[in-house]
């Protein structure tokens, strides 16, 4: 079976943001996979393990996307291909799926597995969006997985409980964490991962057959800012049974929220 | 140019989706601001006085879909559904940002070739154009933004706006033409969670505990002040990485993002993940032993004690309020 798993790069969970010019300065800022897409490459590499065949990575970066490239050819994806245009560095959620369609279709994956929701822009527009321009069914917030025979099983956390959805490859499959635990590549692994590395695939616009025009976004950044600061508040310290009631006095009478 | 607001609707037995009718009062809004009409879909278990609430909230058009082939939410099947009910794209498409919203409005937005903007915390109307406002990196920064697109397809994050009843015209109307798109999946079953719990990201209050909560057998103080509270359970990251709570109570960037009026954060640290997800909740209590700890920066009301001491008084002294 070919499965395809789209990856990600972002900031660290615990980096702060900083502004430069009006914009998120992302130098020197430590990036790591996209912590959902992380789950995405070992339920990938696990399904290999057990049915046999390929898993290929697919995910659109410049030179900065070496580092995930590797980690996630050691986790042990086969090969890995890189959308990298400077072009495609500045579209949006629109042009990005489209190119990525582009490059999914020679590949015909039987299934593509994908974090349901990326830690920096907050959503899965890029690759909801591929789902629907491939013509693909989708099933996201994923926590658990079964496939059988091309027929997929796969419940999705929802509001209030989990819905299970059941199909027919190919599917777009987004993972939610808790879906399973992914692996610490070993010594060995690491150097596997280096040695795949050496033979990732980049594509460019051109080889994309896409030109720039056709990437044009139609969503733009007007202003980018930090939140106001909050400030620390009341503080109260005593006796626990009169922190308590001042507290329900001050969130009764003063916040008027109880 | 595509015309008109419509917003999608997520109804229950117990009525229209809160977070639905905050998306139509801030449609009611914009199409005042633009000179749009505004249109309320409804899709699948839907009652009278389901419609009669959309009217009631200021849509000049209501249209009810029928439950899709699907037999339950696909985002290709309801997507589909939508698209051929409205028949042309609109000028604005608005939705709550629930498990439903986020997965449809990239897709209808693809569908027309239009823009998406996911999660949104408020669209202003200015000068004929719209402006949203995002946050990224769970609410670290935030970007405003515009769209050339002919159609915009957006979902707004739950507690934005307050949901209010307005006028509108309330004139029911019929789906231009039924969906008919071949289906990759269906739903095979819904396993809803034992006992009603309320939705995080719709909650007005959070009761949320971290490793000082020590083990998962202590959560019911949580629980218990939650229920008095009529509030929702929520975990930092260590305390569903230590297995203690499920992975859908955690609130953080690789959790939940949450804005409710009360946050109240039992036993957290506030490592920065965590902060990011519920910075933008209008008020914040911190209840740690550790007087030095990053989550008192944030509060505006902060106990330094014990939370198994403070939590059961704290209960007992609202449960007072509230009766």
């Amino acid at each position: 079976m070919k499965i395809l798993v789209i990856i990600k790069q972002t900031f660290d969970t615990e980096a702060q943001i900083q502004l430069q010019d009006g914009r998120i300065q992302g130098e020197g800022v430590k990036k790591i996979l996209n912590p959902y897409d992380e789950y995405a490459v070992e339920e990938a590499v696990q399904l290999k393990e057990k049915n046999g065949g390929e898993v290929i990575a697919l995910g659109i970066g410049d030179a900065e996307f070496d580092g995930t490239l590797r980690h996630v050819l050691a986790m042990g994806c086969d090969r890995a291909v890189v959308l990298d245009d400077p072009a495609l560095l500045s579209a949006d959620a629109r042009g990005q799926a489209a190119a990525l369609a582009a490059a999914i279709r020679p590949l015909e994956p039987e299934l593509l597995l994908c974090g349901y929701t990326m830690i920096d822009c907050g959503d899965g527009e890029v690759n909801i969006r591929l789902a629907e321009l491939l013509g693909l069914g989708q099933v996201m917030a994923v926590s658990r997985l079964e496939l059988e025979d091309g027929q997929v099983t796969a419940a999705s956390e929802q509001e209030g409980g989990q819905l299970v959805a059941s199909g027919r490859l190919p599917l777009l499959i987004g993972v939610d964490k808790g879906i399973n635990e992914p692996r610490y590549p070993g010594m060995k692994s690491i150097m596997q991962g280096r040695k795949k590395a050496k033979a990732v695939r980049h594509l460019s616009l051109a080889d994309l057959g896409l030109s720039p025009e056709e990437l044009q976004p139609v969503c733009r950044i007007q202003e980018t800012f930090l939140p106001a600061r909050r400030s620390a508040g009341t503080v109260l310290t005593g006796e626990a049974p009169e922190m308590a009631r001042r507290l329900a006095e001050l969130l009764h009478g003063e916040a008027k929220v109880i | 140019m595509a015309k008109d607001i419509w917003v999608y609707i997520e109804s229950r037995e117990d009525g229209c989706r809160k977070a639905s009718l905050e998306a139509l009062t801030l449609g009611r809004s914009l199409a005042d601001g633009l000179g749009e009409k505004l249109g309320a879909l409804v899709l699948g278990a839907k009652t009278p006085e389901a419609i009669e609430q959309l009217k009631a909230y200021g849509a000049d058009r209501v249209m009810a879909l029928p439950e899709t082939a699907a037999g339950g939410f696909t985002a290709e099947s309801y997507g589909a559904a939508i698209a051929a009910g409205l028949g042309e794209a609109p000028r604005l498409l608005l939705l709550g940002n629930s498990s439903q919203g986020r997965e449809l409005a990239p897709r209808l937005a693809a569908r027309w070739d239009g823009g998406a903007v996911v999660d949104c915390t408020a669209i202003e109307a200015a000068a004929g154009k719209l402006i949203f406002t995002k946050p990224v990196y769970a609410g670290k920064a935030f970007v405003k933004q515009a769209l050339s697109a002919q159609t915009i397809v957006a979902s707004l994050r739950p507690n934005s706006v307050a949901a209010l009843p307005a006028a509108g015209q309330g004139q029911e109307v019929s789906p231009a033409a039924p969906a008919e798109a071949p289906l990759h999946t269906v739903v095979k079953e819904i396993l809803a969670q034992a006992g009603k719990r309320l939705e995080l990201t719709e909650a007005d209050i959070i009761v949320s505990g971290g490793r000082g909560m020590k083990g998962p057998e202590n959560f019911p103080l949580l629980e218990e002040l939650a229920a008095v509270l009529h509030g929702a359970v929520g975990a930092s990251r260590a305390a569903v990485d230590a297995g203690w709570r499920d992975h859908s109570e955690q609130v953080g960037q690789t959790g939940k993002v949450v804005s409710p009026t009360l946050y109240i954060a039992c036993g957290i640290s506030g490592a920065i993940q965590h902060l990011a997800g519920m910075s933008s909740s209008k008020y914040i209590v911190a209840i740690n032993t550790d007087a030095e700890a990053n989550i008192f920066q944030v509060a505006d009301y902060g106990i330094v004690g014990d939370l198994f001491q403070v939590v059961p008084a704290l209960t007992a002294e609202c449960r007072k309020i509230m009766e």
